[in-house]
C-alpha cells in the first residue's frame, strides 16, 4: 500500500519563509549535468531535516536504488516525503536523524561502493528498512518514473499485449 | 428493491455479498424466498472503479484491524474485500473445478502427521451438475463453447518455457472474464487492472450480476455498510436473528428464519465465536471445537524473471495463463497434492517490492531497469489442514465496535514447504528454459484465498457443517463461503464456492418446502 502525498505544492508555498531551505549538490563522481543544480535551485523547504541531513538522505536513497538516468529531482521527492512523515511523528524524526548521524557527513561524499559497504551492515535496522520502504514507494510510485521504466499504468496500450516477437517459436 | 421488516422472522438473513453470499442470495430470491443481505462494506458502481491500484486497494479492501502471526503479515494477514460484491471485486477470474480425487484427500493421501486431513462429505459426482451451472452463470471461458481469452506476452513466455520443459496442459485458463459479450456484460478489452476491480464489468462479480438479478425479483433487501456483530438464538438453541451495526453505528436486530454466514473464512468463524452464549459458551456451531481451525490460504509463492526481450507483463488480462501438469498427486515428488502455475503481473512499485523484498543496490537497480523484460507467475497448491492454523479472537486488539478482532495464525506443514520448494524449482527451470537472465523466487503475498475454518464433515465431531453447509449443531445456521472447505485442493476456490452455494440454495428451498427449516 502506497500512501498518497499528504502535502501539496500549495502547502509549501503557504509555509514560505521560516522553513529551512534545502539546497543540494551531489558530487562524488555522479554525472554533473544531472539536474543537481536544478534541485538546488528549487530550494525546497523542509520541516525537520537540516540541509546536511537531507543531503545524506538523498544520497542514501540513490544508493539504495541507483538509476543514473533519473535526475536528483526524483530522489528529492523521496526526501520531502520522509521529511513530511517525520514532521508529524517525532519518533520517526528521531529514528531517521539518528540513523543519518550514524552514517556521518562524509557519507554523501564517498564513492558508491563505499556507501554500499557502509549500508550493508545496517540493512536490518529499523532506520534502514524505513528509508528503504519509503524510497521504494515514493520513487517507483511516481507516475513520471513509471513512464521512464515502461510501466503504463492507466495509459496501458490495449493493442500491444501480445506483440512479444522475440520468442524462438514466433 | 424490497425493504423487509426488522421483525419479520420469515426472512433468510445472508451475511456477506461476495461469491458465496451474493450468489446464494440470488439463488434463493429466484426461488421466491425472501432474503435480507447484510454487507459490511459500501455499494460501489462501475464508475467508482478506477485504473489506480492504490486508490482501489483503499476502496475495496478489508482494512479493519486484524492480527496476523507466524508467517502472516502482522497487520494484513489476508487481502480480501469489504464492499458489495466482496472479494469477487478483487479476484482474478480464474475458475477451475476440483480434480475428482481432491474431494477425497484423506483416502488418497492417507494419514499425514500433523495434518487434519478429511474427505469431503460431498462427492465429485454430486458436485458436477453444480459446476455446470456455476460455469454457465459466470460465463467461464473454455466451457459451454465460450472461447478462451487471447494470451498476453506474459502468457507467451509461460507457454514457451512450459513447452520446453515438456508440459502439455498449458492454456489461457478457464476465466470468468468475458472473451465475448455474455449475459449483458461486454468482452474484456485488456485494461490490465483485473484485481483492482474490472472497470467495464467484463469480469464476473456479484456486484453487477447476482445482486441486481436478486433485486429484480422483489425478494431481496440488500443493506450495505451493515456489519453483523452477533447471531442470536432462542432458548431452544434455534437461530432467531442477527444484531448489526449500521453506517452510523446504531445497532438493530433483524429477526430471521435462517442465517447463512458468508463473511469469508476469517470473519465467518470470528462471528460464530463472537456469538458465544450461555448455551453455546465456545461459540455457535462449535461442539466439535473446529470453528476457526484448519485455516488454509493455499500454499502460494511467486516467481519473477528478467527475460532477454521485452514482455510488458502488466498488459492484457492479468492471470489468463496456466500450467496444469503439476496439479496431480504424484507421490514420487515426495509430497502429497499438486499445484498450478498461473501468470502474474506486476506494475510499479510492486515489481521492485515483490521481485525481491528487501533488495537494493546497483545490481538490483539494474534488474528493475529491465522492468520491460520482466515475466511473472504465481504458484497455488494444496494446503494441508492443520488445527494450529486458525482464526481466534485476539485478546488485545478491538475493532470500531469494541469487539475483539480476528487473530489469524499460519505455519507451513512440512508438506507445504516441500510442495512450494518443488514449484519454485520448476518455475525457475521454466523461465531458464525460456532464456531468463535472472530469476527471483519469493514467498507468499497476503492471501486472497481463505478457506477451511468451518469445514464440512460427514461426522459432527470432525467439522462444523454437513455436505450442504448446514451446521451440525444448529439446523437453521448455514456456512455459505470458503469456510466450509474440508480441504483446499490446488485450484483457485471461487468456482467451487459458487457451485456449493447453488447446491445449498436448492437444499434450503427443498427443506423449507418440506417444513424441515
Amino acid at each position: 500500500m502506497t500512501n498518497k502525498p499528504k502535502v501539496t505544492r500549495r502547502d509549501f508555498l503557504k509555509r514560505g519563509s521560516g522553513s529551512v531551505a534545502l539546497s543540494l549538490f551531489i558530487g562524488g563522481g555522479l554525472a554533473g549535468f544531472r539536474a543537481a543544480a536544478k534541485a538546488a535551485a528549487q530550494a525546497t523547504p523542509l520541516k525537520v531535516f537540516t540541509p546536511q541531513e537531507a543531503r545524506t538522505l538523498l544520497v542514501m536513497a540513490r544508493t539504495l536504488f541507483p538509476h543514473d538516468f533519473l535526475a536528483d529531482d526524483y530522489y528529492l521527492k523521496v526526501v520531502t516525503a520522509i521529511d513530511d512523515k517525520a514532521s508529524s511523528d517525532p519518533k520517526t524524526a528521531s529514528m531517521v536523524r539518528e540513523g543519518l548521524a550514524r552514517l556521518g557527513n562524509k557519507f554523501s561524499l564517498s564513492s558508491e561502493s563505499e556507501r554500499e559497504k557502509r549500508l550493508r551492515p545496517v540493512e536490518k535496522s529499523p532506520f534502514f528498512i524505513f528509508v528503504q520502504g519509503e524510497t521504494l514507494n515514493k520513487l517507483y510510485g511516481n507516475p513520471e518514473v513509471w513512464k521512464i521504466f515502461g510501466y503504463e499504468g492507466s495509459s496501458v496500450d490495449l493493442s500491444s499485449f501480445d506483440d512479444i516477437g522475440w520468442l524462438p517459436n514466433e | 428493491m424490497a425493504k423487509f421488516d426488522l421483525h419479520g422472522n420469515s426472512v433468510v438473513v445472508v451475511i456477506g455479498s461476495g461469491a458465496g453470499g451474493g450468489t446464494l442470495s440470488n439463488e434463493l430470491a429466484q426461488k421466491g424466498i425472501r432474503v435480507v443481505c447484510l454487507e459490511a462494506g459500501p455499494r460501489l458502481t462501475l464508475s467508482d472503479v478506477k485504473m489506480d491500484k492504490d486508490e482501489m486497494f483503499l476502496k475495496l479492501s478489508w482494512l479493519d484491524p486484524r492480527v496476523g502471526s507466524a508467517e502472516l503479515d502482522p497487520k494484513l494477514p489476508a487481502w480480501i474485500c469489504k464492499t458489495v460484491g466482496g472479494t469477487t471485486m478483487h479476484w482474478a477470474g480464474i475458475s477451475l473445478r476440483f480434480q475428482p480425487r481432491e474431494w477425497k484427500s484423506l483416502t488418497t493421501y492417507g494419514k499425514l502427521g500433523g495434518a487434519n486431513l478429511l474427505d469431503w462429505p460431498v462427492t465429485h459426482e454430486e458436485m458436477e451438475p453444480y459446476y455446470d451451472r456455476a460455469e454457465k452463470k459466470m460465463g467461464t471461458t473454455g466451457t459451454n463453447n465460450i472461447p478462451r481469452l487471447p494470451g498476453n506476452n506474459n502468457y507467451k513466455v509461460l507457454e514457451y518455457g512450459a513447452k520446453q520443459l515438456g508440459y502439455r496442459e498449458v492454456h489461457t485458463s478457464n476465466m470468468s472474464i468475458n472473451s465475448q459479450p455474455y449475459d449483458g456484460r461486454p468482452a474484456c478489452i485488456r485494461l490490465g487492472f483485473c484485481m483492482s476491480g474490472c472497470a467495464i464489468g467484463a469480469k464476473w462479480s456479484t456486484l453487477y450480476t447476482e445482486v441486481p438479478k436478486a433485486e429484480a425479483t422483489g425478494n431481496f433487501d440488500l443493506r450495505p455498510e451493515c456489519m453483523v456483530i452477533k447471531i442470536n438464538h432462542d432458548a431452544g438453541g434455534k437461530v432467531s436473528g442477527v444484531v448489526y451495526a449500521d453506517r452510523d453505528g446504531t445497532h438493530h436486530e433483524q429477526k430471521a428464519r435462517l442465517v447463512c454466514v458468508a463473511g469469508n473464512a476469517i470473519e465467518t468463524p470470528r462471528l460464530l465465536l463472537l456469538s458465544a452464549s450461555s448455551k453455546f459458551p465456545d461459540g455457535l456451531a462449535n461442539s466439535s471445537g473446529q470453528v476457526g481451525k484448519n485455516y488454509m490460504p493455499h500454499v502460494t509463492g511467486a516467481v519473477f524473471a528478467i527475460m532477454p526481450g521485452e514482455v510488458h507483463l502488466h498488459r492484457g488480462t492479468q492471470m489468463a495463463g496456466i500450467v496444469r501438469d503439476e496439479q496431480y498427486h504424484k507421490p514420487e515428488r515426495a509430497f502429497v497434492g499438486g499445484y498450478l502455475l498461473e501468470t502474474l503481473p506486476a506494475g510499479l512499485p510492486d515489481f521492485p517490492a515483490n521481485a525481491k523484498p528487501g533488495g537494493w543496490g546497483r545490481e538490483y537497480a539494474r534488474d528493475i531497469e529491465a522492468y520491460r523484460n520482466a515475466a511473472g507467475l504465481w504458484i497455488v497448491g494444496e494446503d494441508m489442514p492443520q488445527e494450529q492454523n486458525r482464526v481466534t479472537l485476539d485478546p488485545n486488539v478491538k475493532d470500531q465496535y469494541g469487539l475483539p478482532v480476528a487473530h489469524v495464525h499460519r505455519v507451513d506443514h512440512s508438506n507445504d514447504t516441500a510442495l512450494r520448494q518443488h514449484a519454485w524449482k520448476r518455475a525457475v527451470a521454466l523461465y531458464e528454459a525460456a532464456g531468463a537472465r535472472k530469476v527471483y523466487a519469493r514467498g507468499p503475498f497476503p492471501s486472497g484465498h481463505n478457506l477451511g475454518t468451518c469445514r464440512q464433515s460427514a461426522k459432527p465431531r470432525d467439522g462444523v457443517c454437513n455436505k450442504y453447509g448446514q451446521t451440525h449443531d444448529i439446523k437453521s445456521l448455514f456456512i455459505s463461503d470458503g469456510s466450509q472447505f474440508t480441504t483446499s485442493a490446488a485450484e483457485n476456490p471461487t468456482l467451487t464456492i459458487v457451485a456449493l452455494v447453488i447446491r445449498q440454495a436448492e437444499y434450503i428451498a427443498d427443506q423449507m418446502k418440506k417444513g424441515n427449516l
